[in-house]
C-alpha cells in the first residue's frame, strides 16, 4: 500500500499533493520515514537528495541506500512535515513512494549477510588449509619429518571441522529439508560428500594414514559458496527491481469524510459505502457506483477492451480503470477484499496452486547422479572387501574415495554459474526475473499465448488515416490539446505545435467543442457532430466546422512495430502463438491477421483466459503467457512461464515470472533466446562435469587416488565449468 | 624446524583476526549498499577547513 498516484498507461500526469505522513514511525519527538526514490542512480543524485534534506533544520539524518533506492529520513517535530520533505525530493525530479517493508522483506538482506558470512569462513578455511596441505605434499617429496606432517594435518583438521560445521549449514539445511519431504536435491550429495570427506579424513588422521582430504572439503565448500552467493545477489537485484515497480504503482484512495474533509487512505482501508474521489488521470481504487461526474473510463487494463467507455452517475466502475477526462466521485460498493481486483487475486492464487512446480534441472540430475555414484561406491566396497584380501578398513577407504572424487562440485556449480551470467545479462537489458527457475522454464516452452491490448498493441490509439486537409488537422490538434483522452493525444500528434484553442468544452463520452467565428467547431463521435457513422467496425472521429465539409479521422489501436517480427521469431522455432483478448472480435481478428497469428479468441474474461491455459496444459503444452493487464493476471499465474511488462498492472507483474521493460515486446524473444542458450550451457556444463568424473572414478575404484590428485581434479573441473558459463552473457543475436 | 610451532599458529591467528574484522564490517552493514558506497567516494562532502 502506498499513496503514490499511479498514472495510467495512457495518461501521464496525475497532479496534486502526495501524502506520505501516514507512513511515519514515531519515537518520542523523533520521526522516521523510509521512502522509495526512483530515478536515483549516481553520486550526484545522492549528493543532491541528501544535501537538500540535511539543509532542512528539522532533519537529523538522511541517507540514501542506492542498492535499494531507499531513503531513510529522521527528523524532529511534526509528522506532517513528511509531506514537505517528500515534496522537496520530488522537486528535484525524482519519483517518491512510501517504502513498503511488506514488499521488500528484511529477510533479503539477512539472507545476503548469511551467505557472505559463510563465504568468508570458507575462504579463510580453504586458503589456510591449502597452505598446510601444500606443505605436507611438498614435505612428502622432500622427507618432512612425520611428526611435522601430522602437526600440519591436525592444524588443518582444527580449521576444517568448525568451518564446515558453520559455513556448510546452508547445504545441510537444504538437504535435510529435501530428505524430510522424501525428495532428493543437489544439496543431498553435496552435504553427504562434505560430511564423509571430513569424517574419513579425521579417521585417517587418527590412524596416521595417507588419505587426509581436508583441503578438498574446504575447497568444495568455498567454490560452491561463491556460486551460491553470486546467484543470490543477482537474483536479489532482479527481484528488488520488480518490488520497486510494485511499490511505485501501489495505490491510495482519497476518501471524503462526512464532515467534508478529504483523507488519503491506503486502498486496503476502504470499506463499502465510503465515498471516494478519483481525479482525472487516476486509477479507480475500488469497485463502486458513480455518484457524480461524467468521464471516459480507460478499462484496457481491467478487461482488455481498447476503446474507452463513457460513464455517468449510476454506472458501475471497476477497480483498476482510469478516469481519463473528468473527476469522479464514487461510492465504494465493496471493500478491497471483495472487489473485482480481489476476484482476480483469488483466481491468481488458484492458478498458482494448480500449476505445480517444475523440478529444477540440477535437482533432476542429482536424482540420477546420487544413486549411480552410491552404487559404484558400494560395489567398490564389496569388491575390495570380498574379492581381495585388503581387509574391511581399506575397502571402506577406497569406497569413500570414490564418493570424494565424484564430488558434485562441478555439478553444484554448473547451474548457478550459468544463471548468474545469464540473469546479469538480462538485467542489463532491463529484463527482470522474479522466479528463480524462470530461465529454466522459459527455455522449454512449446507454445506462446499473447494478450492483445498493451502487449501486441501499444495500448494507445493511433490515427491510421488522416484527412487530406492540413488546416483540418491543425484545428483538430488544437482542439485535442485541451483533452487527456487517448484519442485526443493521437490527434495532437498530427500537429504537435498547434496552440490550444480557447474555450474548449469537453463532453465525456462524446467529444470536444469550441466556439468559433460563425458557429462552433466540434470534434468527436459521428452522432456528436450530427452525422451518421460511416463504418461501425472501426473507430472514427469527425471534425465539423461551419462552412466546411466534415472530415474523418480513422483511429486504431495499432500493433507494436515489432509485434509481427516477435510472432514470426517464435513461429520460426516451431512455437505456435495464440491470441487471447478481452476485446471485441472485430478488433482482435484484425490484429491477429496483422501480426500473423492464426488462432485467436475474443471477449475472453480473466477466468476464460485461465481456462484456455489450463486446457493447453492438460494436453501437455508448456505455454509462455505474455500479458500486461489485470485481466491477464490469472492466466499469467497459471501458465508454465509468464511475462509481464513494466508498464503493466501491478497484479500482472506479481503474477508473472519475468517483467519486461516498459512497452518493449522485442525483449521477449531476447529473454527466450538467452534462456535457451543458458539451458544449453548448463547441459554442456553437466556433461563436462560428468566427463571429469567418468575419467577419475575408475582411478578411485582401483584405490589409486591421492589427496593431491583429488584437489587438482576438483579445481580443474570447477574452472572448466565456470569458464564455459561465462559464455551465457554473450551479446544476443537473432539466431541464438 | 621448531620455529614452525610458533609461526604456523601465528599465521592462523592473524587470519582469524582478519575474519573477525570482516564479521564486524558485515554486522555494521557495510555490504548493504555496495552501489552507494561506490558512488559516495566521489562526493565532495568533507569541506576544506575554514581559513584562519
Amino acid at each position: 500500500m502506498s499513496l503514490a498516484y499511479a498514472p495510467g498507461a495512457a495518461v501521464e500526469e496525475a497532479s496534486g499533493p502526495r501524502s506520505v505522513h501516514g507512513f511515519v514511525e514515531s519515537e518520542g519527538t523523533s520521526r522516521r520515514l523510509h521512502l522509495l526514490v526512483e530515478g536515483a542512480h549516481c553520486a550526484a543524485c545522492i549528493g543532491a537528495i541528501e544535501g537538500r534534506l540535511t539543509a532542512d533544520p528539522c532533519v537529523t539524518g538522511a541517507r540514501l541506500n542506492l542498492a535499494l533506492r531507499r531513503l531513510s529520513l529522521e527528523w524532529q517535530g511534526e509528522a506532517r512535515h513528511a509531506d514537505a520533505l517528500a515534496g522537496a525530493v520530488e522537486a528535484l525530479g525524482y519519483k517518491v513512494a512510501p517504502f513498503d517493508p511488506a514488499h521488500l522483506a528484511r529477510l533479503d538482506s539477512d539472507t545476503g549477510r548469511e551467505w557472505l558470512r559463510a563465504l568468508a569462513i570458507s575462504a579463510f578455511a580453504s586458503s589456510n588449509v591449502m597452505m598446510l596441505s601444500l606443505a605436507v605434499w611438498a614435505g612428502q617429496a622432500q622427507d618432512m619429518a612425520p611428526g611435522t606432517q601430522a602437526l600440519f594435518q591436525w592444524l588443518a583438521a582444527l580449521v576444517t571441522v568448525p568451518a564446515v560445521a558453520v559455513a556448510g549449514r546452508p547445504f545441510f539445511r537444504s538437504a535435510l529439508r529435501a530428505l524430510r519431504a522424501g525428495r532428493s536435491n543437489i544439496d543431498v550429495p553435496i552435504a553427504l560428500s562434505l560430511l564423509l570427506t571430513v569424517l574419513i579424513s579425521l579417521i585417517e588422521l587418527a590412524r596416521q594414514g595417507r588419505d587426509v582430504y581436508f583441503d578438498s572439503a574446504t575447497a568444495l565448500l568455498f567454490v560452491l559458496l561463491v556460486g551460491r552467493t553470486l546467484d543470490f545477489r543477482v537474483r536479489a537485484r532482479s527481484r528488488r527491481a520488480v518490488e520497486r515497480l510494485l511499490m511505485l504503482k501501489a495505490q491510495g484512495a482519497a476518501v471524503c469524510r462526512e464532515d467534508g474533509t478529504v483523507e488519503v487512505l491506503p486502498a486496503s482501508a476502504i470499506r463499502s459505502g465510503m465515498v471516494v474521489l478519483v481525479r482525472a488521470g487516476e486509477r479507480v481504487p475500488v469497485d463502486g457506483t458513480v455518484l457524480e461526474g461524467k468521464t471516459d473510463l480507460d478499462v484496457g487494463i481491467v478487461t482488455g477492451e481498447s476503446r474507452p467507455q463513457a460513464v455517468a452517475p449510476g454506472a458501475l466502475v471497476l477497480a483498476g480503470s482510469v478516469a481519463l477526462t473528468a473527476p469522479l466521485r464514487i461510492r465504494a460498493s465493496a471493500g478491497v477484499a471483495d472487489s473485482h481486483l480481489a476476484d482476480i487475486v483469488r483466481l491468481v492464487e488458484r492458478a498458482e496452486r494448480t500449476r505445480g512446480s517444475a523440478v529444477a534441472l540440477a535437482d533432476r540430475v542429482a536424482r540420477i547422479w546420487t544413486p549411480v555414484i552410491h552404487g559404484v561406491a558400494l560395489a567398490t566396497l564389496c569388491g575390495w572387501w570380498l574379492l581381495t584380501d585388503a581387509g574391511f578398513a581399506a575397502a571402506l577407504l577406497h569406497a569413500v574415495s570414490v564418493l570424494i572424487i565424484a564430488c558434485p562440485c562441478a555439478i553444484g556449480l554448473a547451474v548457478p554459474a550459468v544463471q548468474v551470467v545469464a540473469t546479469g545479462a538480462l538485467l542489463k537489458r532491463g529484463i527482470l526475473l522474479r522466479a528463480g527457475d524462470a530461465l529454466e522454464r522459459l527455455a522449454r516452452i512449446d507454445h506462446v499465448v499473447f494478450d492483445k491490448t498493451g502487449t501486441l498493441t501499444s495500448g494507445a490509439p493511433t490515427v491510421t488515416s488522416w484527412p487530406d486537409d492540413a488546416e483540418a488537422i491543425r484545428l483538430a490538434a488544437a482542439l485535442a490539446a485541451a483533452s487527456r483522452h487517448p484519442v485526443a493525444r493521437a490527434l495532437r500528434a498530427g500537429h504537435p505545435q498547434a496552440r490550444p484553442l480557447a474555450g474548449v468544452e469537453e463532453i465525456p463520452g462524446e467529444g470536444l467543442r469550441a466556439p468559433c467565428d460563425g458557429g462552433e467547431v466540434r470534434l468527436g463521435r459521428a452522432a456528436f457532430c450530427g452525422l451518421a457513422p460511416l463504418d461501425a467496425a472501426t473507430s472514427e472521429v469527425w471534425l465539423t466546422r461551419p462552412g466546411h465539409r466534415p472530415v474523418r479521422f480513422l483511429i486504431k489501436d495499432a500493433p507494436r512495430p515489432e509485434a509481427a517480427r516477435v510472432v514470426a521469431a517464435f513461429a520460426a522455432a516451431g512455437v505456435p502463438a495464440t491470441l487471447l483478448s478481452g476485446d471485441r472480435p472485430g478488433a482482435v481478428a484484425r490484429l491477429a491477421a496483422a501480426v500473423g497469428i492464426g488462432e485467436w479468441q475474443a471477449d475472453r474474461r480473466p477466468g476464460d483466459k485461465l481456462a484456455r491455459l489450463e486446457a493447453l496444459r492438460a494436453v501437455g503444452r508448456r505455454v509462455l503467457m505474455a500479458g500486461d493487464g489485470l485481466n491477464d493476471a490469472p492466466a499469467l499465474a497459471g501458465a508454465f512461464v509468464s511475462a509481464s511488462f513494466a508498464h503493466g498492472a501491478p497484479a500482472s507483474q506479481s503474477a508473472a515470472d519475468l517483467v519486461l521493460p516498459s512497452g518493449d515486446l522485442a525483449a521477449l524473444p531476447v529473454a527466450w533466446r538467452t534462456a535457451r542458450r543458458a539451458r544449453g550451457l548448463i547441459l554442456q556444463n553437466l556433461i563436462l562435469a560428468a566427463l571429469y568424473n567418468m575419467a577419475l572414478i575408475p582411478v578411485a575404484v582401483l584405490g589409486l587416488v591421492t589427496p593431491l590428485g583429488a584437489a587438482i581434479a576438483m579445481a580443474a573441473s570447477s574452472l572448466t565449468v565456470t569458464l564455459n558459463a561465462l559464455r551465457a552473457g554473450a551479446p544476443d543475436r537473432e539466431r541464438g | 624446524m621448531d620455529v614452525l610451532l610458533f609461526l604456523v599458529p601465528i599465521a592462523l591467528a592473524l587470519g582469524t583476526l582478519g575474519l573477525a574484522a570482516f564479521f564486524w564490517t558485515l554486522r555494521a552493514g557495510q555490504y548493504d549498499d555496495l552501489d552507494g558506497a561506490a558512488a559516495r567516494v566521489l562526493l565532495d562532502d568533507d569541506s576544506p577547513e575554514a581559513a584562519p
